[in-house]
């Protein structure tokens, strides 16, 4: 379980985030969903400690936790993940390789977790030569050997076809139960299909968290019912 | 055009023949001119590396004094480590003047600089998400800066090479600090300076033409081993 607590973000005196308190529950996926420039991006990186928060804390299973925990605990894919210099196989056995296994053990958990992304047929090739979503595919399964206790996902679907989102949708349903998740999305009928909680942002701020199906049904706040209902004038 | 033919006819023979004084003068040049790069390749590339991927204060102004160490003038070096290593100079008691050390210490001044600031430009040309990617799976500082390094090896490379060739081919700071001293200092650049001063103009030529030949062929061995996977 990974959660906030008033969490506050600013770049040269603008406040790009506020995040009072935000949850994503053991073996659980949480959405965060918000129009572009909401701070989405900003969570998900002081969430995986790449940088520190000005204000507020973030704690992992209940214990409030620094920046280089966060690094070691939790794992980003980025919107437009990129592949090292190298082989689809040596991409996969990066974080075992960084954390220290030797190159035979690294490898195999490289090979396994290919064949769990249905890529194993291609770890000889260069990886730069993958398509859009083998990479995104590969970007998980690099992700996957490190075995992060939350798996934050930075639009990880965005620029898919249709085939390839559901092939990656399928894939984090099955991770699911052994894995919690963070997913920012702006394809709110995925983040109903996916996610057990949403969370809102805008205007920089957490606007509201809870069950998806009451947020995207039953809220109450009228600036949050706009956003999922696809009113709100940007 | 006799005298350039002159000049390769003697740039031939000379490699044919190894004269001992050419041959020795050739092998101090490759010697100290690859530990200098070694020695400013192993601190200057991290260094880049490192000002590349952090900010800090007065960043712009770090980079723009690398660049400008760039043009360091040779005989400007020579005669700024003469006055440490002199008898009554800061260094002096190390005995180093007229000695390869002193060498080695001049054409790390001048390939420094240039290795740091290439590296600087061919690290800030990698993707960002490279150094971002390789935090979130887990890696140090000192690893993600390694996979970031490994990323711009092409750009290394130049660096390294444009380094090493700023060390093999300079003259000014060898001969001040170094003395052209036959058997002990004498690099091929000093003693193409004392041929074209005896007005042995093609077998000056023909030295640089050597120098040029070695040169190509460690080129030529960098980029095979840049190609591999």
């Amino acid at each position: 379980m990974i959660t906030t607590l008033n969490l506050r973000k600013a770049y040269q005196g603008k406040v790009v985030l506020q995040a009072s308190r935000f949850v994503a529950r053991q073996g659980e996926l949480a959405a965060v969903v918000g129009p572009s420039g909401a701070g989405k991006s900003t969570l998900l990186r002081l969430l995986a400690g790449l940088e520190p928060a000005d204000q507020g804390s973030i704690a992992l299973s209940g214990s409030p936790v620094e920046a280089a925990k966060l690094r070691r605990s939790t794992c980003l894919v980025l919107q437009q993940p990129i592949a090292f210099r190298g082989s689809v196989l040596y991409n996969a056995a990066l974080a075992p390789r960084l954390l220290g296994a030797s190159r035979r053990e690294a490898q195999r958990l490289g090979l396994e977790a290919l064949e769990q992304v249905g890529l194993a047929e291609l770890a000889k090739q260069e990886a730069h030569t993958l398509s859009g979503g083998e990479l995104v595919r590969l970007s998980l399964a690099r992700a996957l050997t490190k075995r992060p206790e939350v798996l934050l996902l930075d639009e990880a679907t965005a620029n898919l076809d249709p085939a390839n989102v559901a092939k990656i949708e399928a894939l984090l349903l099955a991770l699911l139960p052994r894995t919690t998740m963070v997913m920012v999305t702006h394809n709110l009928p995925q983040a109903r299909r996916l996610s057990r909680t949403t969370a809102v942002l805008l205007d920089n701020e957490l606007a509201a968290q809870g069950p998806t199906p009451d947020l995207f049904d039953t809220y109450p706040d009228p600036k949050v019912r706009a956003f999922i209902r696809g009113e709100m004038v940007f | 055009m006799e005298f350039y033919r002159d000049a390769f006819q003697a740039a031939l023979s000379l490699i044919a023949a190894l004269d001992p004084d050419v041959a020795d003068a050739l092998w101090r040049s490759l010697r100290v001119a690859s530990l200098s790069t070694l020695v400013a390749g192993a601190i200057g590339i991290p260094l880049g590396g490192l000002i590349a991927l952090s900010s800090f204060r007065g960043k712009r102004l770090v980079i723009s004094i690398f660049s400008t160490l760039m043009a360091l003038p040779t005989v400007a070096v020579g005669l700024l480590l003469f006055g440490l290593y002199t008898r009554r100079g800061a260094l002096g008691h190390l005995g180093l003047l007229y000695t390869e050390p002193a060498l080695v210490t001049a054409q790390i001044a001048l390939s420094f600089p240039i290795i740091v600031r290439l590296s600087i430009a061919a690290v800030a040309a990698v993707d960002k998400r490279i150094p971002q990617t390789a935090l979130t799976l887990g890696a140090s500082r000192w690893q993600a800066l390694g996979l970031t390094l490994r990323e711009a090896t092409a750009g290394i490379a130049v660096a390294v090479i444009t380094g090493y060739g700023r060390a093999i081919s300079e003259v000014g700071a060898a001969m001040i600090v170094g003395g052209n001293i036959r058997g002990k200092t004498r690099t091929l650049t000093t003693a193409i300076t004392l041929e074209t001063s005896r007005g042995e103009f093609s077998l000056a030529l023909a030295m640089g033409l050597l120098l040029l030949l070695v040169f190509f062929a460690l080129n030529v061995m960098i980029l095979r081993l840049q190609e591999r996977p």
